[in-house]
């Protein structure tokens, strides 16, 4: 199981605001100002586990958000939160993210092949869309050639990656300097 | 075979001295020789001298297990051959000056791997002597295929050698994923293909398997990798315009139906300049109209090795007119259970092409009808292999893709492999531009519009402009926010 150094660190409520915060960013939605009872008390029993368990909470949310998504179109609270799926979280972390670290090492490979094995203009791979670039991988090359303009188009795609998971920051931290994105 | 070897063929009576040279005095390749090399691979008719030599060397060492001594050798050769009627003197002296070639060659000490890469050129040249032989003589098609198949098996070196997995006095061989450059068969194989591996597609008809097979092929060209692409079912011309789509990024509909001087110039020039980074790796191999045997394939890849380009991939495009063809010359009453025993066997016969030849192999085959005929929403499992189920167990790994929406989007399934764990996620069928693409939002099916969407138009129904994700009819389903 892996955790980001400063997870543990957090308060059960900082924690549970990661939580939440996250589960709304991936939605596109603000937090409602008030929400259920039950709601509520489902999100601080999965904070507690999550929190003594020592999982990132924002890779949780996040892992938790894409597995649901592949067969529903709303990823409802209930879903989140539910024991079974923190059981299979732990169980399928790991694969999880050897996938996601292969992705972006393909990705990175991609663009590499394009402007070095086929001297083609950066500007215009990171714009190829039949190219197979994720929005985290564009959003970093492009940061770091300095073609803001280009970046900001997958900025929002690229946030939901590189602010919740932690393979991500790390896979591109040579394109990321801790200035530019925030962090 | 190496293909880093400078022999190709045995075409000299030099080489072919050199080879009975080695074959009779240089110890570890005589041991190999003793066991793999039947007289009957000198032709009779033309190599008489090397035919009968050999058939009693090797008689000799096997029993004694030692180079026999010349003179020995030469008495009874003499003996045998006026026993079988071959009293001509100048045959004769024809076999004593040859057993003079031989002990005469002095070196010290023997170089080995040049004998094996003599043996193997040696084999190369009798198998394709043999297999042209057969086919012309066999009185049916199935016996001359088993020939082949069987002569194959036999004219192989390196085949059945025993391997001491912990002696290191030699670099090890291990198997290294090699990507293909195309994402999304790289992230499904787990990183790329292994040389000695055969890869399926399971698809749909008209879902994208030779798409596949030419977005695949493609991407590895232009990495010079060189691929050989046998087309069962279409004949260049009809491949080919999809080919400079996808390499040069050109939408089909630029291709279709035009002859090349209706392509418009600057289309042209973009095919030029991608076929230019292409040319010489991606090899078609035409087969429309003819070609039912694993040995026509076989032989290719034989061919192209001998010549030093290593073929990195393999792809058949597609599977089963290869199996009925083999299949259509076999008088049988139960003709489906005949198909499965091709299939088989011909699977067989990849799994060990790929193994000897140290190349991949990318099978393309139907998937089932029942699963076919489901929604975009079914993921397809990558043992739902149509005819024969078995198709997919006798793979080192198998993709099965799924039926695809108005959009293309559909299910990519891997299998479980000993390195990769069973995975599977949407891609999009980009049809015009021939290649597959992972999309970067997530995708779920919608089952009101009958197809994938993703966050952005989550909500929109058709005819309707994008609704706002927060409204009321969203949180009306029943679940907490």
């Amino acid at each position: 199981m892996s955790s980001s150094p400063d997870s543990s660190a957090l308060s059960l409520s900082d924690f549970l605001r990661e939580l939440k915060n996250t589960y709304w960013m991936f939605r596109g939605l603000d937090e409602p100002e008030t929400t259920t009872r039950q709601a509520a008390d489902q999100w601080l029993k999965l904070a507690d586990d999550l929190r003594r368990r020592g999982v990132n909470p924002r890779r949780y949310v996040r892992w938790a958000y894409k597995q649901f998504r592949e067969t529903n179109a709303t990823v409802w609270v209930n879903m989140i939160t539910s024991p079974k799926t923190v059981a299979r979280f732990e169980q399928e972390i790991g694969d999880t993210l050897a996938r996601e670290r292969l992705l972006i090492q393909l990705q990175l490979d991609t663009v590499f092949f394009q402007t070095q094995g086929r001297a083609r203009n950066l500007r215009e791979v990171l714009e190829d869309e039949l190219l197979d670039l994720g929005d985290a991988v564009r959003y970093a090359v492009a940061r770091k050639a300095g073609m803001t303009d280009v970046a900001d188009r997958w900025r929002r795609g690229a946030d939901l990656d590189i602010l919740n998971e932690p393979v991500y920051a790390e896979a591109l931290s040579a394109f990321l300097s801790a200035d530019s994105h925030g962090q | 075979m190496d293909s880093s070897g400078n022999i190709r063929e045995i075409n000299s009576r030099g080489l072919l001295v050199r080879l009975l040279t080695y074959a009779i005095r240089c110890p570890s390749v005589a041991r190999l020789a003793m066991q793999k090399v039947q007289p009957t691979y000198f032709d009779q008719a033309t190599q008489l001298d090397f035919f009968m030599v050999w058939f009693v060397a090797q008689q000799m060492m096997l029993k004694s297990g030692t180079t026999p001594h010349p003179q020995h050798l030469n008495d009874l050769v003499i003996n045998l051959m006026n026993g079988e009627g071959y009293t001509d003197p100048t045959l004769h002296a024809g076999v004593t000056r040859l057993i003079n070639e031989v002990y005469t060659f002095k070196e010290d000490p023997w170089n080995e791997s040049y004998g094996v890469e003599l043996l193997n050129a040696f084999f190369h040249t009798v198998f394709k002597r043999e297999a042209t032989r057969s086919t012309q003589q066999a009185t049916t098609r199935d016996e001359a295929l088993e020939i082949v198949m069987r002569t194959h098996k036999q004219l192989n070196v390196d085949q059945n050698k025993p391997v001491d997995p912990f002696d290191l006095s030699e670099t090890p061989t291990l198997s290294k994923r090699l990507p293909t450059g195309a994402t999304y068969f790289d992230l499904i194989t787990g990183g790329g293909t292994i040389p000695t591996e055969c890869y399926g597609v399971l698809g749909p008809s008209g879902g994208g398997k030779t798409l596949m097979a030419i977005d695949v092929g493609c991407s590895m060209a232009e990495r010079k990798q060189r691929v050989e692409y046998f087309s069962y079912e279409q004949p260049p011309r009809e491949v080919r315009p999809r080919m400079f789509s996808r390499a040069g990024g050109i939408h089909i509909d630029e291709l279709k139906n035009k002859e090349w001087d209706e392509i418009p110039g600057a289309v042209r020039d973009k095919i030029a300049d991608a076929s230019e980074k292409i040319k010489g790796n991606f090899i078609m191999h035409d087969r429309s109209a003819e070609g039912d045997s694993v040995a026509d394939v076989i032989g290719v890849v034989r061919d192209s090795i001998s010549s030093g380009h290593h073929p990195t991939m393999v792809v058949i495009d597609w599977l089963w007119p290869l199996v009925t063809r083999a299949t259509a010359v076999r008088s049988t009453s139960r003709r489906n259970v005949t198909e499965r025993a091709v299939l088989q066997s011909m699977m067989d016969e990849f799994k060990a092409m790929a193994s000897e030849y140290n190349t991949c192999v990318l099978l393309l085959h139907q998937l089932s009808i029942e699963m076919a005929k489901r929604r975009a929403s079914k993921k397809p499992q990558w043992f739902n292999s149509a005819e024969a189920g078995s198709f997919a167990w006798l793979l080192h790994y198998c993709i099965a893709i799924g039926t695809q929406d108005e959009q293309g989007f559909c299910y990519l399934v891997g299998s479980k492999s000993r390195s990769n764990a069973k995975t599977s996620f949407v891609v999009q069928c980009l049809g015009a531009y021939n290649k597959f693409r992972i999309p970067t939002n997530s995708m779920v099916y919608d089952d009101k519009r009958r197809e994938f969407v993703d966050d952005q138009n989550l909500n929109r129904m058709p005819g309707r402009e994008r609704s706002d994700p927060g409204s009321d009819e969203e949180d009306l389903k029943g679940g907490l926010v």
